[in-house]
Formats: structure tokens, sequence, C-alpha cells
């Protein structure tokens, strides 16, 4: 199998952060994160069902980009906008309009559909992850403030 | 304690919250990052409606007096460092609670940090696009010219934006700029792959942005921002799919 993606992946996330201005060691973090996502994505490969693999891609970098947030105490936005980025279905917008324009309807709209789901998928996994980080850290914060009167985290 | 001056507190509590905004937070960070300054600064009851251009804020005090304050937001731009620094701002004005001159100050200084220039930028651009075309599985030529279309994207854009024209406009002639490109780098180089040359070069594009916030606004129960953001990610895409579908066409008809 080849890996060799990730590497490009790498290099494309971390190009991305000039564009989105992250600074510091964040940008090589957030790169990181896009490489992990390809990267189980790559490795659920035997399920043979690239709508499932975009999901585990996806719960995996969300929850890198939880874990980092967390560690470094920044936003967690940048890290998920980068790390999305190899997910993005670029090649399916494209592949969509190129059946679009030689007039093939059935191809178009089933290309279209597909890249939809992606989309879907795209969103599910990280509603996911961050519903229950959310969740996790309000329960935390409410066991806390019984104990003392708490201090918010973000 | 001593009650602040509503009118400079909303003042600098609005200022804050329309920089998180327009550098690219999600509303439920404007909004907790706003309640949590104004909380800090012990006013009784605030209000607030945020959405992706405009904020609207009340303040009112134990008397039933109330300030409020409502803001338009026309230009966006993503910026993730300055969105870290406002949040590291708000968490510590809102241990301390400084006074509000000090904030402003802050703030200020944020709003003034700059962006990265022209010529960096430009190395994203090319970055992007040739990786993308890397990844999805062009060959070094391919990526070299794609890198190329990311120049002349990053132009295009770059003048769009000088003139303020829409962004849709924007990123449909960028995109048919891109293909462009890829067209002609066709015509002198025909071993080459059109559909990853075009494909590399648009990921520059791509709405990661608003697709990443619109979930999150969803998420957080701003339905009405998460919508508005869902409708832009979807012209962006149809911008994207228009502007490289006419251009190819019309080659294609030659």
């Amino acid at each position: 199998m080849d890996y060799l993606p990730c590497l490009y992946s790498f290099i494309m996330c971390f190009a991305y952060c000039y564009r989105v201005h992250l600074k510091g060691k964040n940008m090589f973090f957030a790169a990181l994160g896009g490489t992990l996502g390809w990267f189980v994505f790559l490795l659920f490969q035997p399920l043979r069902n690239d709508l499932l693999q975009y999901f585990f891609g996806t719960v995996a970098f969300s929850a890198y980009a939880e874990l980092m947030a967390r560690i470094n105490k920044c936003p967690v936005t940048g890290f998920l906008i980068i790390s999305m980025l190899p997910m993005v279905p670029g090649s399916g917008i494209y592949q969509t309009m190129e059946y679009a324009i030689s007039g093939n309807t059935d191809l178009f709209l089933e290309t279209g559909m597909h890249t939809l789901g992606i989309a879907g998928s795209l969103a599910i996994g990280v509603l996911l992850v961050s519903s229950t980080m959310r969740l996790f850290v309000n329960i935390r914060t409410q066991h806390l403030s019984k104990k003392q009167m708490g201090t918010g985290e973000e | 304690m001593e009650q602040v001056d509503y009118n400079s507190l909303i003042l600098v509590g609005s200022n804050l919250g329309r920089q998180l905004l327009q550098n690219g937070a999600e509303i439920y960070r404007v909004e907790e990052s706003m309640t949590r300054f104004f909380k800090a600064y012990h006013v009784s009851q605030c209000d607030l409606f945020v959405l992706t251009n405009c904020i609207n804020v009340t303040l009112q005090d134990s008397d039933g007096q109330a300030v409020t304050r409502i803001l338009r937001i026309n230009d966006y731009t993503t910026d993730m460092d300055k969105v870290e620094k406002l949040n590291d701002l708000c968490r510590k004005t809102c241990e301390t609670a400084p006074p509000l001159e000090t904030v402003q100050e802050e703030l200020k200084k944020i709003e003034e940090t700059p962006a990265f220039p022209y010529k960096i930028q430009m190395l994203g651009f090319i970055g992007l696009a040739s990786a993308s075309t890397l990844f999805f599985g062009g060959n070094f030529v391919d990526a070299i010219m794609s890198g190329i279309a990311g120049i002349c994207m990053q132009w295009v854009l770059f003048v769009f934006e000088k003139y303020r024209a829409n962004s849709f406009f924007a990123n449909l002639i960028a995109s048919a700029v891109s293909a462009l490109v890829a067209v002609l780098a066709l015509r002198i180089f025909p071993q080459l792959h059109l559909d990853k040359i075009i494909m590399g070069a648009i990921m520059n594009l791509v709405p990661g942005i608003a697709i990443t916030s619109f979930m999150r606004d969803l998420l957080s129960r701003d339905y009405l921002s998460g919508t508005l953001r869902l409708v832009e990610s979807l012209l962006v895409a149809t911008a994207i799919a228009l502007g490289t579908g006419a251009v190819l066409a019309f080659f294609r008809f030659l």
C-alpha cells in the first residue's frame, strides 16, 4: 500500500497554515493532524467503503485537534480547519463538474450525491467528537464547581 | 464593588466581539467570550445576539438602565493567530479584570498585528496547489503547473479583494483562471494531466473554513448562522464548478 500521500497531505496542510494565518509551533501540530487523518483513512481501506473511511479519518483528526487545543490552550478551530483539508472533497467537486459539462447526467448525479455523502460523513465525524468532548467538559466542570467554586475552562 | 461606566465597557466588549467575528471565530465563541468579559466587570445583566455579520448587545444595570450597541460586520478574513491572541486576552481579562484602557490598548495591538506578507502567502498558495496535485496522483511537472496556477489565482483574488468585488464572483474568476492556466499548459505539454492540475489548484478555494464553522455553529444551536455558512459554502463550491466548467467547456468547443 502506498503511504506517500500522507507526506503530501502534510505539505498541503502546512502550506494552508499560511493562508489562515496560523503561526508558530501550532503550524506543525495542525499539519500533523491532517496527516493523521489521511493515514487513518488509508488504514481503513480494507473496509472498501470510502464514506466509512472518511468518517473514521475525521474522527481521528478531530480527536487529535481537541487534544492539541487543550494541551496548547488555544481554540480548536484552527486545528480543525487545517486538518480537514485533505478530506475536503475537492476532487469530487471537479469530477461532478466534469460530468456535468460532458453531458453525462447519470454519472453527474451519482458523483454529486457521493460528494455530498463525503461532506456528510465529515460533518458527522466532527460533530460526534466535538459533542462528546463538550459533554465531557461540562460534566467535569459541574463536578468541580460542586467541590469548590470552579474556574471555567475553555 | 463600584460599577464601571457601561458606555465605555460596551465599547470595549463589542470591539472584542467584532474582532473575534471578523477573524473567523465561531458564533458561540464570540458570544461566550463577550458574556465572560461583561461578567468579569460585574454587569448585572447582558443579552447578546450574534449572527455571522452582526452583533447586538445590551447591558442593563440594577436600576434598569440599558445600553445597546449594534455592530454590522462587513469584512471577514481568517486569521487564526488573532483569534488565538484574542482568546488569550479574554481569558486573562476575565481572571484579573484590569482597567478598560489597558484592555482597549491590547485589543488595538492585536488588531494591528501584521498578517503574513504577500510573498509568504504566495508560498502558501504554491505549496497548497502543488502538494494537492501530488496528493491527487499527479506527477511533478503537473505539480509545477498547478503551482503557477496558484500564483495567478492569488493575484486575481488579491485584485478582487482590493476593489471589493463579491466573493462569489472572485471565486468564479479565480477558478476560471486556474483552469485556463491548466488548459494552456496542456497545449504546450500534451502529456500532462489536466484534471490533476485543476483539482490541485482549486483546493486553494475550497470552502474548508465555511464547512468547519457551519458544523460547529449548528452544533452549538446557532441554526441561523449555521445555515448562512452552509449557503456560503455551497455558493463557493458552485462558483468553483462554474468557473472551471465554463473554461473547460469553451476549450472543448473550440
